[in-house]
């Protein structure tokens, strides 16, 4: 469950203040899948990273209960310098997961083989998208945090990924952000729409499908307006 | 029989007058036999056999009349009786290759792919080969598992009967068994343009979506087959498993029959239940201090790893670094000054227990600087804070200097001076307060470097100076007292002389104020640690 009370995010850009959000209260509560939907450039990476904790808040608090996890195939925090059994034998520390449950599925869901034990930087991208996404899989999270969902490997590995996921979601939450409205029908049981530095919680996919997509047919319109 | 046989539903009268006619001249085969087709369109089968039976008695050279009697025996279900005419049909023309087309078809019906190729084959090879023809040719070598031959097939059946949906979903079915999905789902998609309104189609590319992995669009396919075609078990389980699939909740009762329930109870056991609440999530200061703890333990694994590059044994440098200064710096100064030791017999170990507490203080002041961009990756992390950083790093600096000063005094015990300190206690009362001190400037450092970029300079200058000034070499104790009187409000010296009080026996220094030290040391912290608090936002480091 993650709860966030009178939230304010805003950037400074050359441009002037960019407000993100503007005293948010929402609750994402347990046992929910929520689907974030919003124009391109409306703060939805930020607001995965403000959730995650990850990114200060210029005011108000977001309440956190239970494991919630790096943003699903996030790779950026492996140490290049340390073999993918390192790393996720880090993540798997600092999340105080079963260690040796992890290493195990991790070896073999991520079928790097030998690869595991050599160090992270002689990995291709591929491979460490691999590594990233069985280490947030191994690791038994109650809120998955997803900033797009993106396919990784051949077609045999989305499968796979594709069927932990979906194991994964009978026993934990998501917040995913996405474009993918299909995506978000798939996996998500309700949405958000984030905008104008106000995150709408609908009950309803479609409740929030239509607004999303009422207000981004309204956004060409109001730029013809003003030119 | 010239007309193609149809199948209107025939009024009794004609029935009447062909039986009749027939009855008159019953040797006329052309008669019987369409008094036998009337018999068919009306459903008295085992009547319309028999009669076209006796017309191929009298007439059983006659072509029409033998492929008649094949298909009045096929419609009757005699399979065998049916196979054996059609085989005379096609003995007495060859090259009919309706005849052939009829053969081929029956065989396929026995599931006797081997027996229907060479008929179908040559039904197809004329130059009035039907679509139909080809179709069949298609399902043979499907049975035969030539994929490739019988997709072929299915083509040319297609392009002579473009609408054909049936044809159209069979060739999507075998260019999926082939594993080529979009050339199917090309197909599929023209099907569903020729006929939006059959659930078959939708059906079949829900189903290929989902071999496919795109879920979301076989979910959308499988409502759109289940509400075109309500009452088909088959589509509704599919559609089902499919919402199982993507854990949607069903709603029982609006699309699915009780029956249809039935069904899916019987494929579906045991779905499984979206937990109501995480397991009880450790709380509470002690949990969140144990969290903590942990943490900050990983960052120091993580952080022995790597400080040196990719080596295993990268740490033993940290260990190493300090103990080479030692060696070399303090050789030099002893080798430099014969003089009698400030205190205890050896100068050289006089050096080292200045130099200890010096470089454990500028390690962990210094480092701490870069702190957050060395460690900028796993700040990503959904639970790793600054602070946790920054502790990692101050207890591996002060870990580090306490083994080095472990292994370096070991080192003059062995050789026969005096290793150990007289008062362990009071050595690492003073350790811990420099320590302290060393971690509240490190995070004063660290805020104001990120906000004054010259100060990483300054502040390692100034540490180069105290070198000098912390009474390592140059002994307080010796020290003109003008001197010593500016030289003690280093808080550093302080720390260092508090350690040589616990380590040499009778020395307590009326200069040494361990109250003065744990003032720096806290007002270190409480200035470093508010800054990094109330600066954090404007600290966010990017990778």
């Amino acid at each position: 469950m993650i709860e966030m009370i009178d939230v304010c995010k805003s950037y400074r850009t050359i441009g002037g203040r960019q407000i993100i959000l503007k005293d948010v209260n929402a609750l994402f509560a347990t046992g929910r899948r929520v689907g974030i939907l919003g124009a391109n450039g409306a703060g939805k990476s930020t607001l995965i990273r403000l959730l995650a904790g990850v990114e200060p808040l210029n005011s108000g608090r977001i309440s956190r209960q239970g494991r919630i996890s790096f943003p699903l195939g996030f790779s950026g925090t492996f140490h290049p310098k340390l073999s993918g059994r390192e790393n996720v034998l880090f993540l798997a520390r600092i999340y105080g997961a079963d260690v040796r449950r992890v290493l195990d599925f991790v070896g073999d869901f991520s079928e790097l083989g030998d690869y595991l034990n050599m160090p992270v930087e002689t990995y291709s991208s591929g491979m460490r998208a691999r590594l990233a996404f069985a280490a947030c899989l191994a690791i038994d999270f109650d809120v998955f945090l997803i900033d797009e969902l993106i396919a990784v490997g051949d077609a045999r590995f989305q499968a796979r990924c594709r069927a932990a996921f979906e194991d994964k979601l009978l026993s934990a939450d998501v917040i995913m952000v996405t474009h993918s409205l299909s995506t978000i029908r798939a996996y998500c049981d309700c949405a958000a729409v984030l905008g104008n530095g106000q995150l709408a919680m609908f009950e309803t996919l479609d409740g929030a499908i239509k607004a999303h997509l009422t207000a981004m047919r309204q956004l060409p319109q109001e730029a013809s307006a003003v030119a | 029989m010239s007309n193609p046989p149809d199948f209107d539903p025939t009024p009794d009268s004609d029935l009447a007058a062909a039986e009749q006619a027939s009855a008159a001249s019953p040797e006329d085969a052309n008669l019987a036999i369409q008094l036998s087709h009337l018999l068919l369109t009306s459903g008295q089968i085992e009547r319309a056999i028999e009669t076209a039976n006796r017309a191929a008695r009298s007439a059983p050279n006659d072509l029409r009349v033998i492929r008649f009697l094949s298909g009045a025996q096929a419609v009757g279900g005699q399979l065998d009786a049916a196979i054996a005419s059609g085989l005379r049909a096609v003995e007495l023309a060859p090259d009919n290759t309706e005849a052939r087309e009829h053969l081929g078809g029956l065989f396929i019906t026995q599931q006797r792919p081997q027996a229907a190729l060479p008929h179908l084959l040559a039904a197809t090879y004329s130059e009035g080969a039907t679509a139909s023809a080809w179709r069949l040719l298609a399902l043979t070598m499907a049975e035969l598992g030539r994929t490739d031959r019988a997709i072929e097939a299915v083509n040319q059946a297609l392009l002579l009967a473009p609408n054909d949906i049936e044809c159209r979903l069979h060739l999507a079915s075998l260019l999926i068994g082939q594993g080529a999905h979009d050339a199917a789902l090309d197909e599929l998609d023209i099907a569903i343009q020729q006929s939006p309104g059959n659930g078959r189609i939708w059906r079949a590319r829900s189903g290929l979506f989902d071999q496919m992995h795109q879920t979301a669009q076989a979910l959308a396919d499988a409502e759109r087959a289940v509400e075109l075609n309500p009452g088909d078990d088959e589509c509704c389980a599919h559609l089902r498993r499919m919402q199982m699939i993507l854990g949607i909740p069903v709603e029982t009762g609006s699309i699915l029959g009780p029956d249809a329930l039935d069904v899916l109870a019987a494929a579906w056991i045991g779905l499984p239940k979206r937990r109501a609440l995480p397991a009880a999530v450790s709380s509470g200061l002690s949990g969140a201090a144990k969290i903590q703890t942990r943490i900050i333990f990983s960052i120091m694994l993580r952080d022995m790893r790597t400080r040196f590059g990719h080596t295993r044994l990268g740490y033993v440098w940290a260990v190493v670094e300090p103990i080479v200064h030692l060696l070399t710096l303090g050789s030099v100064f002893a080798w430099l000054n014969h003089a009698r030791p400030p205190l205890g017999n050896n100068l050289y170990l006089y050096y080292v227990t200045g130099l200890v507490p010096y470089l454990m203080f500028s390690h962990v002041s210094v480092n701490m600087i870069s702190v957050l961009d060395s460690n900028a990756a796993i700040l990503q992390l959904s639970g790793i804070k600054q602070t946790d950083v920054i502790m990692a790093k101050a207890l591996l600096g002060l870990g580090t200097e306490i083994f080095v000063g472990i292994l370096v005094f070991t080192g003059f015990a062995l050789l026969g001076l005096q290793g150990f300190p007289v008062d362990l206690l009071t050595c690492m009362s003073a350790t811990i307060s420099l320590w302290f001190f060393a971690l509240g400037m490190g995070a004063v450092n660290l805020v104001v470097a990120r906000l004054f970029h010259p100060w990483e300079a300054i502040y390692t200058a100034t540490i180069q100076l105290m070198y000098f000034a912390s009474g390592i070499y140059y002994a307080p104790i010796m020290m003109p007292v003008w001197l010593r009187n500016i030289l003690v409000w280093n808080p550093v010296l302080q720390g260092i002389e508090w350690f040589r009080s616990g380590f040499f026996a009778n020395y307590h220094p009326h200069w040494l104020d361990q109250r003065y030290l744990l003032t720096c040391a806290g007002v270190a912290l409480l200035l470093g640690f508010s800054l990094e608090r109330a600066l954090r936002k404007r600290m966010v480091v990017y990778t």
